[in-house]
């Protein structure tokens, strides 16, 4: 009987009971000097407090989320619509470009595409595609992010130029910090924002309209040989400390959507640069990420020039991705997301990226059943579900204390994965990035591409997907798939080719 | 201020000793109590600062400690395996006793204040178990069905006991009853029920219950006690009307508070550990001249305290949760000792924070 009750079916449940902060209408009444709901009332009469319990329910039953992108300024809110991105035929080409984040199909013309485009079912197709993407990332243990600083080829001092405009271009320096704090990862997962393609287009646009601005302010700024502007804005500044590749596709896109090809082609050097250096699969996600960004870039009325180097760099990374990354090597961590969440920070999604779709949902379902096959590992889940809810408990203090507080980084840790529990030790979770590894002193020499390997991969993932819902279950599969090694390796790869039967 | 780091080691609780006025028992546990080590700190209070004069360690987390009042070298520990450990300071090394019967972490330890022959332990496993340190097995074991998070034997009689637990309820214990259906229990406390109403103030309205996490009997008047959990309030009560509600209501933690102790020296003082970080000197208002008017009829002035309590000031030092705190009995009063899991064992005069 006491178990049931006290049942701490892992030691962290304990610590959540002690910090809950108890909302009741009674002890907020008590104690209410802390109470903001009071702190305008000036005198309490007689009655202070009788309808408190009503106005504490009525917040409690209809606290909407304030609606996305309402803290950004008007002209972010509704910039004029670009021309060159066709708004209407929107679902299914979107769904068509995330499909080719796939590496295998990626450099074959759509039509020559085995896929179904499943245009006839494009909400579903979007979820689903969707899905895809964010699945792995679900129970990845978070990776370390790899260090690219002070990179051959980059120019590092532009970062400390001067900044004429501040963040407040972007808008994102009205984000509520705390709320990004307090949501952390995990919660920012449950939380089934709206991907908003819409949004990533309008970032675009903004990105434009910065290089314009910067354009115009540039006057005192000695444009260096290839015009590139110092960055302004913070975030964009994080990614191209962080993930050049990522930042040079950016940057290359918005050029050439600007028609300024003359400015376009640094970058592309930049990339390809990269490539031959093989920094730029260095991190198998941002490869990915840019591979699709160069394929839409492929797929747009791009000219000649830039879109034939584009493919070929497109091809030059796939190869150099998969031999660098055999089939049966060790886990790359397809981590999506995390560039996703980059982009999200900088304003290029609506608020983040969903997780919760009725197709999510279902396979929610099917992931309890592997649960159940996996006990070991939720007991990992467990408290690293227990760590974000306490958390959550004690997210709305800002107070110096408690951001310093090692424990509360430790629940911090424990919820991202970082640290777990093994035996009656804490034990770090280990990077499995090799790359990133710090003992390794000298850059390795890129791997050796095999000039035929991309001949392979179109026999063996391009197979023709009989119906949505097999792909969904394959894919499913790999919701779970970093408690092993292989079905991992298969989540980034077409596990219904015919190589893996 | 005087300070000690319990390096690796995040306290949860600190008791003086009641032989020497210079020492102190720590229970600490590594990686915040949740999996690892443990250790029992002694430490010595000297000119020259705290230095330590010994330590335990144990196999699994230790929750709480106590001073033995028989033997002035020895002193129990509540661990997480469920074993109540007694050491001896003057042997190294080993417990000279090890008790394993709760099937749970044990959360409290206390030793019999008057009897002296008897101690008892609390447990997560729903159950109080009273022993004699000469015995091997437990003399009774006291049901509670819930998790109980404190535990103590009353300072007035060598036979009453109390507890809290988490299904928000004071027990009562005592043991010259019949070994009934009841098994000694003879009060339960609601302590969410609301306060009496008063003139002036909104008729109060259900509490739901929480988690109460600690209790403490009052050393001058024997038939108050305190209790404090979850729900961020003190209250205090008197098991002789253990239905008219708690008759003070002491607000201003901002989360959980783990530990209360009445002042072994003033009858309306007590001292809190909270997981807000603070330790915090209250009075009950029953002291005279203290609170506000307490008059029947009349209106108080602040209507959001009950019982004409009041917070005497707050000691902010420790950076994590404080989880342990304790007077010194001896000489001025005023002297304490709080522990927390930033690793620290302050020593410190609480005069110095009150208005």
């Amino acid at each position: 009987m006491a178990d049931a009750l006290c049942g701490p079916s892992n030691a962290l449940q304990n610590f959540q009971k002690h910090t809950s902060v108890d909302r009741t209408p009674q002890q907020d009444r008590l104690t209410s000097r802390h109470s903001p709901a009071q702190n305008f009332r000036s005198s309490p009469g007689p009655n202070a407090g009788i309808l408190d319990p009503e106005f504490e329910a009525f917040q409690a039953g209809n606290g909407h989320p304030p609606p996305a992108f309402h803290h950004l300024p008007p002209h972010f809110s509704h910039p004029p619509p670009p021309p060159q991105f066709a708004q209407a035929s929107q679902a299914p080409d979107w769904a068509a470009d995330f499909q080719r984040l796939d590496i295998g199909p990626a450099q074959s013309a759509p039509i020559q595409r085995p896929y179904q485009p499943q245009v006839s079912n494009a909400a579903s197709s979007w979820h689903q595609d969707f899905l895809r993407h964010t699945s792995p990332v679900m129970q990845a243990p978070i990776y370390q992010q790899p260090k690219f600083l002070g990179i051959s080829g980059y120019d590092v001092s532009e970062h400390t130029g001067p900044t004429f405009q501040q963040a407040s271009v972007f808008g994102v320096a009205n984000h509520n910090p705390i709320s990004a704090v307090a949501l952390g990862k995990q919660r920012a997962r449950e939380m089934a924002p709206e991907f908003d393609e819409a949004a990533f287009e309008r970032a675009f646009a903004q990105a434009q309209q910065d290089i314009l601005e910067e354009a115009s302010t540039s006057i005192q700024e000695t444009v260096a040989e290839h015009s590139r502007s110092v960055e302004t804005d913070p975030i964009m500044r994080r990614i191209q400390e962080k993930r050049p590749p990522v930042y040079a596709t950016i940057k290359l896109r918005s050029e050439v959507d600007l028609g300024k090809l003359v400015e376009a082609e640094p970058w592309l050097q930049d990339l390809e640069s990269m490539e031959s250096s093989g920094q730029l699969i260095r991190d198998a996600t941002e490869a990915k990420w840019c591979v699709d960004a160069l394929q839409k870039i492929v797929d747009r009325e791009a000219p000649k020039k830039i879109k034939s180097r584009a493919e070929k760099l497109i091809t030059s990374i796939n190869e150099r991705l998969m031999s660098a990354y055999p089939l049966l090597a060790p886990t790359i961590s397809v981590n999506t997301g995390s560039v996703w969440e980059d982009l999200a920070a900088a304003g290029y999604t609506a608020e983040g990226y969903t997780t919760e779709t009725p197709l999510f949902k279902q396979r929610g379902e099917q992931s309890e059943q592997k649960k159940e096959e996996q006990p070991l590992r939720s007991d990992d889940d467990e408290m690293a579900e227990t760590a974000g809810r306490l958390l959550e408990r004690v997210a709305d203090n800002t107070s110096q204390k408690f951001q310093n507080s090692q424990f509360l980084e430790l629940m911090r840790r424990l919820r991202d994965r970082e640290v777990r529990i093994d035996g009656d030790k804490m034990v770090e979770v280990s990077s499995n990035q090799p790359s990133t590894s710090p003992l390794q002193p000298a850059p390795v020499p890129p791997p050796e591409v095999d000039p035929k390997i991309l001949e392979h991969a179109h026999q063996e993932f391009g197979m023709v997907i009989d119906s949505e819902q097999e792909y969904g279950l394959s894919r499913s599969s790999s919701n779970d798939s970093h408690t092993d090694e292989v079905s991992a390796q298969f989540g980034y790869y077409n596990v219904l080719g015919k190589y893996h039967r | 201020m005087l300070e000690f780091r319990t390096q690796g080691y995040n306290g949860y609780s600190v008791k003086y000793s009641p032989f020497f006025d210079s020492r102190i028992a720590v229970a600490a546990s590594a990686n915040f109590g949740l999996v690892g080590n443990g250790r029992v700190y002694i430490l010595g209070l000297t000119p020259n600062g705290i230095v330590v004069e010994k330590w335990f360690d144990t196999q699994d987390s230790l929750f709480d400690t106590t001073w033995s009042e028989s033997h002035e070298n020895q002193l129990l520990a509540a661990s997480g395996d469920g074993s109540v450990k007694l050491f001896d300071i003057t042997l190294s090394q080993f417990p000279i006793q090890s008790w394993q019967e709760h099937a749970r972490e044990v959360f409290s330890v206390h030793w019999n204040l008057v009897g002296k022959d008897t101690f008892l332990s609390s447990s997560w496993d729903g159950t109080i178990k009273i022993w004699n340190p000469n015995a091997n097995a437990s003399l009774t074991t006291l049901p509670t069905h819930s998790c109980t998070y404190s535990a103590e034997f009353s300072p007035h009689s060598p036979s009453i006991l109390s507890s809290v637990s988490s299904d928000s309820h004071l027990r009562v214990f005592d043991l010259r009853t019949p070994a009934s259906a009841s098994n000694h229990l003879t009060m339960n406390i609601p302590i969410h029920t609301p306060p009496k109403p008063r003139m002036g103030a909104a008729a109060p309205v259900g509490v739901p219950p929480s988690e109460a996490l600690t209790h403490d009997w009052n050393k001058y008047r024997d038939t108050i006690i305190a209790t404090a959990g979850v729900d961020r309030l003190i209250r205090t009560f008197d098991i002789r009307a253990p239905a008219a509600g708690p008759i003070a209501v002491l607000s201003g933690h901002e989360y959980a508070v783990r530990r209360i102790t009445w002042s072994p020296h003033l009858s309306d003082i007590l001292l809190s550990a909270s997981y807000d970080m603070t330790c915090r000197v209250w009075t009950d208002g029953s002291a005279m001249g203290v609170g506000s008017v307490r008059q029947e009829n009349m209106v108080q002035d602040d209507p959001m305290v009950y019982g004409g309590g009041k917070e005497m000031g707050s000691m902010g030092r420790h950076t994590e949760f404080v989880t342990g705190v304790d007077w010194c009995l001896f000489g001025a009063e005023g002297w304490c000792a709080s522990t927390g899991w930033d690793e620290r064992v302050l020593v410190w005069d609480c005069r110095a924070i009150m208005q």
